[in-house]
């Protein structure tokens, strides 16, 4: 099996996106948003993960976290397809998991966990111990939280499914969103996660396309259609760094702009992004860092110009 | 006996408890084996490493009692496909997976916990986690129970501590219910709330775990304890888990 380079340093990211008159993230009992005690709403990571998964899937990419037609990923057939295509007989332990990882840019991007049967290896009785079984992802995701006080809705309507043609009965319907959310989140790629499971550059790359443009492409339900993606920022570390941020989205400050109160506000164009504790906090660092990658929707405002050292990503162009 | 002391926050944590039923109940602090789990992810210790590598340990954690709230979580039922160790080319699959169930839980998670934690560990390590957490340099993501829980450590500082004598002195951490005498008069003037719980301590690597009792202040205030297990840091009198 070939080798892979995995990713060659740490990487960090912020990632900004907005909804409105829609549900970012609902709690799988009554769908409403989901709320923190201090009345922050927060969008799971597992939503994010999704909406990549999603994309992936869209662009032809095998994903292991899948659900065809309301079944799991066949893993086992997954593994034979590869036997047949690289003319080999047969795949054991450890290399079975090699063939799955490389398989799969989700198991690489964010783990994922293998079960194996007992068994017998050239007559010895062998236990499932592969190595690795479960796979702590490489990329982490921080949860996502809307950045300023969201005002609650509940949209109240009527639907019509009718029977036969000239049948126009409907039923009332109801979902809950927000009136407009900006939501940041932030996360981590780990390069010694990922020697395990063989996250490149390239996937890291990959997957940040797919946050972008993911984002805009999702509309499976009603309630996710119209997120636009605004900003993100991705940050490389030199190699053997291993210094981090952590919650790059609570260095974002969000600074009324129209006069309007928090709750009311209902585009970009009732605010101005202020960066500049995050800039502040990059530039101490600055010696750690090889490179700032970042990119923005040209309709938000700012409170300061991006560092000119910071380079666009011009993801919008990118393909995967 | 040096320690070395820090702050571990995060804006939501999850520390299951394995016996929960319906609900995944949560730890309202991090278990002794959860902190050997965090220390060995610094370190850049493989999974069941830190419980051989970094035992004998001591370790103390203070801290208030967090908020709970519920988290509703639709979990996927299945368990992954096994797989047989070996699979052949020329053997037959199944066309489709298996079906897909799933159900909803309730998780009981932490808000903005946040602890102090003081440990001493065997060298190399001792020294090498002193290194990291000071220059905030983490081997592997550090996590608040939950891996999607990213942890943050903020340094303290490092000093040596002093085995008290046996006494009663106003305990800082949590502390095991067989580490000395409480004053319960005195709890009982001062107020104080006491939560009293079983959690687990150690841990093989075969993930037998043992368990031990605790007591915990709400919040966090010092408890007085006839001891002779007390170490004076500082300013502070810690007793380890």
């Amino acid at each position: 099996m070939t080798q892979v380079n995995t990713l060659s340093g740490r990487r960090e990211f912020l990632f900004l996106y907005d909804i409105k008159m829609g549900n970012p993230n609902g709690d799988p009992d009554e769908n409403r948003p989901r709320v923190l005690p201090d009345g922050t709403h927060y969008v799971t990571d597992v939503r994010l993960k999704r909406f990549v998964r999603d994309f992936f899937k869209m662009k032809g990419h095998n994903i292991l976290v899948d659900n065809i037609e309301g079944k799991t990923t066949n893993l086992t057939g997954r593994v034979i397809d590869y036997l047949k295509k690289n003319e080999k007989k047969e795949a054991n332990g450890s290399e079975l998991v090699n063939i799955l990882l490389n398989a799969f840019v989700d198991a690489r991007l964010f783990g994922s966990s293998f079960a194996f049967k007992k068994g017998k290896i050239e007559g010895k009785d062998w236990e499932p111990k592969t190595e690795p079984k479960t796979l702590t992802g490489a990329v982490q995701f921080n949860m996502g939280e809307v950045l300023h006080d969201a005002e609650e809705v509940d949209i109240l309507g009527t639907s019509v499914f009718g029977s036969g043609e000239d049948k126009t009965q409907g039923t009332f319907t109801s979902y809950y969103g927000l009136r407009y959310a900006l939501i940041g989140f932030s996360g981590v790629a780990n390069e010694h996660s990922a020697k395990i499971s063989k996250l490149s550059d390239e996937d890291y790359d990959k997957m940040l396309t797919a946050l972008w443009q993911g984002i805009r492409s999702a509309g499976n339900t009603r309630t996710k259609l119209g997120q636009i993606p605004r900003l993100l920022i991705s940050i490389e570390y030199k190699s053997g760094e291993e210094f981090q941020f952590g919650r790059l989205h609570d260095y974002v400050k969000l600074i009324s702009f129209s006069g309007k109160n928090e709750k009311n506000w209902a585009s970009p164009d009732d605010y101005v992004v202020d960066l500049g504790k995050i800039i502040t906090r990059i530039e101490e660092q600055k010696e750690k860092i090889e490179q700032i990658q970042y990119d923005v929707s040209p309709d938000i405002r700012f409170a300061q110009e991006m560092p000119k050292e910071w380079k666009k990503l011009k993801i919008e162009d990118k393909k995967i | 006996m040096e320690f070395i002391s820090f702050q571990l926050k995060g804006r939501t944590g999850h520390f299951l408890k394995a016996e929960g039923g319906a609900s995944a109940l949560s730890y309202p602090f991090p278990p002794r084996t959860v902190i050997l789990g965090l220390l060995g992810a610094v370190l850049g210790l493989a999974k069941d490493e830190p419980q051989i590598r970094l035992e004998p340990a001591s370790i103390a954690v203070s801290g208030k009692l967090p908020t709970t709230f519920w988290h509703k979580v639709k979990l996927r039922k299945e368990d992954p496909e096994y797989l047989s160790i070996s699979i052949k080319k020329t053997q037959k699959a199944s066309a489709s997976g298996k079906d897909s169930r799933a159900t909803l839980i309730l998780q009981e998670w932490l808000f903005e916990p946040e602890y102090t934690l003081w440990v001493s560990i065997p060298e190399p390590y001792h020294s090498e986690i002193s290194k990291r957490l000071e220059h905030r340099q983490w081997h592997f993501q550090p996590c608040m129970g939950l891996s999607e829980m990213m942890a943050d450590l903020l340094y303290k500082g490092k000093a040596e501590a002093e085995l008290l004598k046996g006494n009663t002195y106003n305990i800082n951490t949590v502390f095991p219910r067989n580490c000395g005498e409480p004053d319960f008069e005195t709890m009982f003037e001062q107020e104080l709330s006491i939560n009293s719980m079983r959690m687990p301590r150690s841990v093989t690597t075969d993930r037998v775990f043992a368990h031990a009792e605790y007591y915990m202040e709400r919040d966090a205030r010092p408890v007085p304890v006839k001891t002779d297990k007390a170490y004076q840091w500082k300013n502070q009198v810690i007793v380890c888990l």
